[in-house]
């Protein structure tokens, strides 16, 4: 399938893993400036409280500071979402959670910052606190927000067909409630910001702002920053150096993000601002606490006649990207399969806790897991094989769901079919020795969301394209790296359409000085959107090259081909056959094709030190006349001497039959092309103490076209793994608002040691819109993971998880209440009532200090200070 | 202030400054600073030789409070220390293995230190010196609490003293965490078992870890055991009122049931793998 191509669908190492393998890369923490200071942040100790009174001379006065900043340096509000702009980059009235920004000091030193934090007064009058979000539901007083009755931040309630009747004509119906508590993003980089203001060399006067920042959407960051610091964004400048994971949590403006361009704009002065780990926790944006009430009706043959689902989720103090996942919780409910009738209640709830936002498989993760049990529930309660009763609710493709999604690729059938085939499903499912099972889960998600969370018309994705004169390729694209392949993907993309090597080939991404308007690396919409503006742009400058290659060539346009670095006539040539001795083509085992004698003269960006070599080849050129074939370079230059310089543009706006129907909330969840992804797990049960082991995880992903198959094996198994990490170990742990495992030692993602083998099954179902028929491969597997692990749980000793993560001891409370044996009452979770206990390694230690007194109904602060 | 001293004596005495901390591979000392910083003297005792190694004196064996704990793993020993080498494998990972020390862990006190269940059933002591002298305390002395000792200001903890007595006895360690490495126990269970020439039980002893403020020994079950016949079925013999004085609490890492649950596997566990490698 992939011969046609000399560069997509080949393994490619990423182009930047160089910087990244040696350590030579720089990420933000890594950049310093001259004069640079340190900033530090005064979290509030309390979770919801009026500041009173903030008096910040004490600190100010201290040898070293150079200055606090405070609310009132910039009062503006801002938010993710148009719609929820309820957030301040340091409070001025209230603060909403443990964590919360409250000032920032910016100074010489750490050291020094932080004890200044320390002489900062701040009076606070405590205000009650909502933790849990059925009863913050029920709130009429000392609300959240003002402006949010019952702090509710938002419901939605959907009916699409008639679900009661899908219920009457059910042969049996199964309703539960199921829990997914709350997990973090824990990547490795921690949030980070450098900010310099430049010295207008005319008035003196502070000028443009620049902004190196550790965030997935650097045009996002520049908007906010205008809107907060009140400065066009003309003058504002954002840079993103590398990026070491986000998941989700660098896909909005981060507090420090601003709070860092509001220190220098106050200091004059270059400030940087990195997270501790703690402080990551509580900037947090994961995945909320969700409670999903889930009903399902099916005919006795298997196929769905109705749902219902009822979702609270406990999304923290701000709105974040709340309103969004409550609406994917629904939307794409109804979208993996044909279900004709479904009705959604979705509530997305304010508590005083650390705002949840988005993360890997944004809103469908936890609804999914839900979904997924309870199939597998039905097809056994039906005797009914769960991949059966999967295969038997199919989409019937091209079409449009009940809830207004386009589906017109969707491999979700071979899927099914190859996890079943690898796994030896059909003959060891149910037959594994005792403790030992398989479990089936499916899941899919958006390439890229239809409509843009901000209101505007513009393309979502533009890319520019330039090439020198000696052939290097630069392309110019808003699209953030973060670790994912967008780079890579977006060199391959030129490289492909333009027929040269990938080493010709510099990406030159995310900075906005720089590059077009991309609105950022989230819901998976890099590939599918900005990988075809790619296209697009380099199919323009191609046109262009074509246009003088095609005149020296004496031939028509139509008749080129732009390949293995060079430029043939179709007609004379056999281009599939082979190229002429002269280019040595190549396409080596790793996929780059070796240009003649570039090999060395090519750097890792991709630039070729042309002068020597263009002159020599524009020499033979002349001699030798019009002829079938023109290296890269030649015609390059042609077109560069025919229109004076060559540069072209594409963009990618999704088709408005992609945007989705037109009811309130019906503009979340449309996407231009969907991935679907099946799994199959395996684990073992220890029944005495209820430990989980996941043996294997055979997971098949329907990408579209794998543009570079081991980035997307890579994509597949990251996912899976952090998948399994939600489904057993994974959970923030409250107390009171404060959050009681603020490290990677007790908030336990699972090790090297714990990954199972996880064998990647690249299915391609070539979409006919996605740049060569891609989509994503990011997000969607992550969801399937849970419910497989789950369903695996429940063929290995018959006990049926509704509350994730499914820890040792849900598992053993589960089994003891199935033997009817010793019953521990675990269904409120855990309930960490002596937190000095694990305060030892990296605990909630790290806001002592730094209030003014300790939140006076937590006792094991008021221990603490004995 | 910040001391390396090169001698004990000298540690010692830089020790009377008042407030003066010791500081060893500073894995838990560090992390108990939280986001504070380091407001006393201190005095890193990492490059005394004298406290550091194993060694088999003529009626004990003696292990250096200095003794990291992948030294530890590659020194051979007798087979009553497989429990403590288990153990040492699963504290944190090997990185924290290669700084973290024994005097540490148990200097520390934590309720879940890993080392401290092996070591109470080896009827270990500790040793420490000050300028006043040297003193010796039983281990099940020395921790008194969470996180409190008997070790006083000026003293330093030079060894772990082990008695010969059991040094062919078999031993066994099992440690239940979320995680399979980089993680506090949820409860950990250390066994010794000694067989006469009949194969029956002649010297048994059981403690448990995480399951109280300070690990113990299960002294009710220990002389259930002694004369039962070594094989399939020894850890039968552990029955729920046998870990009765155990105390676990509810925290972020399990709750209390599940602690009193999941110790009395893990005891059973433990003996079953003692009597299998008798
Ligand atoms: C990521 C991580 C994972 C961990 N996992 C585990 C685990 O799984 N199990 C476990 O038990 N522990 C674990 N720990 C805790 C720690 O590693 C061990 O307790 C280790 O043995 C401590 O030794 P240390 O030399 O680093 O002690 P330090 O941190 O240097 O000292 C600890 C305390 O003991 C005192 N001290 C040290 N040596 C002496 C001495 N000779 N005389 C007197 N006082 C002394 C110090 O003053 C200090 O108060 C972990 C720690 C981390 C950071």
């Amino acid at each position: 399938m992939t011969k046609d191509f000399s560069i997509i669908g080949k393994r490619i190492a990423m182009v930047d893993a160089a910087g990244k393998t040696s350590g030579a890369g720089k990420y933000t923490d890594d950049l310093s400036l001259p004069g640079m200071l340190v900033g530090k942040i005064l979290h509030s100790p309390y979770p919801h409280a009026r500041m009173k009174r903030i008096d910040t001379t004490r600190a100010e006065k201290l040898d070293g500071v150079v200055a606090v900043a405070t609310g009132k340096d910039a009062p503006n509000t801002y938010g993710i979402l148009p719609v929820g702009h309820d957030e301040r980059a340091l409070a001025v009235d209230k603060v909403r959670y443990v964590g919360d920004n409250v000032a920032c000091v910016a100074a010489l030193d750490e050291a020094t910052a932080d004890r200044a934090l320390e002489l900062i007064d701040v009076e606070y009058e405590l205000l009650p606190a909502y933790f849990d979000p059925e009863k913050a539901m029920k709130a009429e007083t000392d609300l959240i927000h003002d402006n949010k009755p019952h702090n509710i931040e938002k419901d939605y309630h959907h009916v699409f067909g008639d679900p009661e009747k899908g219920f009457a004509e059910a042969d049996h119906v199964a309703e539960a409630r199921f829990i997914a508590n709350e997990v973090t993003h824990a990547a490795m980089e921690p949030h980070s910001t450098l900010a310099a203001l430049e010295i207008d060399s005319q008035t003196g006067k502070p000028g443009r702002l620049t902004v190196w920042s550790s965030t997935q959407v650097p045009y996002y960051l520049q908007h906010k920053l205008s809107l907060v610091l009140e400065m066009p964004m003309s003058q504002i400048r954002v840079i993103k150096p590398l990026v070491g994971g986000g998941f989700g949590g660098k896909s909005e403006v981060i507090p420090l993000e601003i709070i860092a361009a509001i220190a220098a704009r106050k200091t004059r002065a270059p400030v940087k601002i990195t997270y501790t780990r703690e402080e990551v926790f509580w900037a947090h944006r994961g995945r909320p606490r969700t409670i999903i009430d889930l009903k399902t009706g099916v005919k006795n043959d298997g196929r769905i006649t109705a749902v219902k689902a009822r979702v609270v989720q406990d999304g923290g103090a701000y709105c974040s990207y709340g309103v969004v996942t409550i609406l994917y919780s629904g939307a794409l409910l109804g979208a993996l399969y044909d279900i004709p009738n479904i009705q959604y209640d979705g509530y997305r709830v304010l508590t005083n806790k650390p705002a949840c936002g988005a993360m890997r498989g944004h809103g469908t993760v936890n609804v999914r897991f839900a979904f997924e049990s309870q199939l597998d529930e039905l097809a056994a309660k039906l005797e009914v094989d769960p991949a059966v009763i999967r295969r038997r609710n199919l989409l019937q493709p091209p079409c449009v769901t009940i809830n207004g999604l386009r589906v017109q690729s969707y491999g979700l059938p071979e899927c099914i079919d190859r996890v079943v085939e690898r796994s030896g499903w059909k003959h060891r499912k149910g037959k594994l020795t005792r403790g030992r099972g398989l479990g089936i889960a499916c899941s899919h998600y958006v390439s890229g969301a239809a409509n843009s969370i901000i209101r505007s018309d513009m393309p979502h994705s533009t890319v520019n394209i330039k090439i020198d004169r000696d052939g290097g390729v630069v392309v110019y694209t808003g699209a953030a790296e973060i670790g994912q392949g967008s780079d890579t993907m977006t060199a391959q993309i030129a490289a492909e359409v333009l027929g040269c090597s990938l080493s010709r080939v510099k990406v030159v991404a995310a900075d906005t000085d720089l590059t077009p308007i991309d609105i950022g690396s989230y819901s998976s919409r890099v590939t599918f959107m900005a990988g075809n503006a790619t296209l697009r742009a380099a199919e323009e400058v191609k046109k262009q090259i074509a246009l003088a290659a095609a005149k020296k060539m004496n031939c028509a346009v139509e008749e080129l081909v732009f390949r293995d670095d060079g430029v043939f006539n179709s007609k004379s040539i056999n281009v599939g056959a082979g190229v002429p001795p002269v280019q040595a083509p190549g396409g080596d085992e790793r996929g780059r094709s070796s240009p003649h004698r570039s090999q060395d003269q090519a750097s890792v960006s991709g630039r070729v030190e042309g002068q020597i070599l263009r002159g020599s080849l524009q020499q033979q050129r002349n001699e030798e006349g019009p002829k079938d074939f023109m290296t890269f370079e030649e015609a390059v230059v042609a077109a560069i001497d025919f229109h004076g310089a060559l540069a072209g543009t594409g963009s990618y706006a999704p088709p408005p039959e992609a945007r989705g129907g037109k009811f309130k909330g019906a503009g979340v969840g449309p996407s231009p092309a969907y991935s679907y992804s099946a799994q199959v797990a395996e684990v073992t049960v220890d029944e005495d103490t209820g430990e989980v082991i996941v043996h294997k995880v055979w997971a098949a992903h329907d990408c579209g076209r794998a543009l570079n198959p081991v980035s997307v094996e890579g994509q597949i198994i990251g996912s899976v793994w952090m998948g399994m990490g939600q489904a057993l170990t994974e959970e923030m742990v409250w107390k009171d608002g404060l959050l009681m495992n603020p490290g990677l030692l007790e908030y336990r993602s699972p090790s090297s040691v714990e990954s199972p083998e996880v064998e990647p099954i690249i299915v391609e179902s070539i979409d006919p819109e996605g740049p060569f028929g891609a989509k994503e491969c990011s997000e969607g597997s992550l969801a399937a993971t849970i419910p497989a692990i789950a369903n695996a749980i429940y063929d290995a000793v018959g006990i049926r998880l509704r509350e994730a993560p499914f820890t040792p001891e849900r598992v053993l409370a589960a089994l003891r209440a199935k033997k009817n044996a010793k019953l521990l009452d675990l269904t409120e979770g855990i309930d960490p009532t002596a937190p000095e206990r694990f305060r030892e390694h990296g605990g909630a230690l790290w806001f002592k200090g730094k209030g003014p007194e300790r939140h006076a109904s937590d006792p094991a602060r008021r221990t603490e200070q004995a | 202030m910040y001391l390396r001293p090169k001698t004990l004596n000298e540690a010692v005495d830089a020790l009377v400054e008042p407030g003066a901390q010791v500081l060893a591979g500073g894995t838990d000392f560090y992390p108990a600073l939280g986001e504070r910083w380091i407001s006393t003297p201190v005095v890193d005792i990492t490059t005394i030789k004298e406290i550091k190694g194993i060694a088999r004196e003529k009626n004990e064996f003696r292990i250096g409070g200095g003794t990291t704990w992948t030294e530890i793993l590659r020194t051979p020993l007798p087979r009553c220390f497989d429990a403590l080498k288990s153990a040492a494998r699963e504290i944190g990972g090997v990185q924290i293995q290669n700084r973290g020390t024994v005097a540490g862990n148990l200097c520390n006190a934590s309720p879940a230190a890993d080392s401290v269940p092996p070591l109470l059933a080896l009827d270990a002591q500790v040793e420490l010196v000050s300028t006043s002298g040297l003193r010796r305390v039983p281990l099940a002395a020395f921790i008194v609490g969470n996180r409190k000792t008997l070790r006083t200001a000026g003293e330093i903890l030079t060894a772990v003293i082990v008695p010969h007595a059991v040094e062919n006895a078999s031993s066994a360690f099992l440690k239940l965490g979320a995680r399979r490495y980089l993680v506090i126990s949820i409860a950990m269970v250390a066994a010794v078992v000694a067989v006469d020439e009949r194969r029956r039980v002649h010297d048994a002893r059981i403690a448990v870890g995480s399951c109280s403020v300070r690990a113990q020994r299960l002294s009710a079950l220990e002389p259930a055991l002694i004369g039962a016949p070594v094989g399939a079925g020894l850890g039968a013999i552990a029955m729920p009122e046998h870990l009765e004085p155990l105390t676990p609490i509810d925290d972020v890492r399990g709750t209390a049931a599940y602690r009193h649950d999941t110790a009395l596997t893990l005891v059973r566990r433990a003996l079953d793998l003692c009597a299998g490698s008798c």
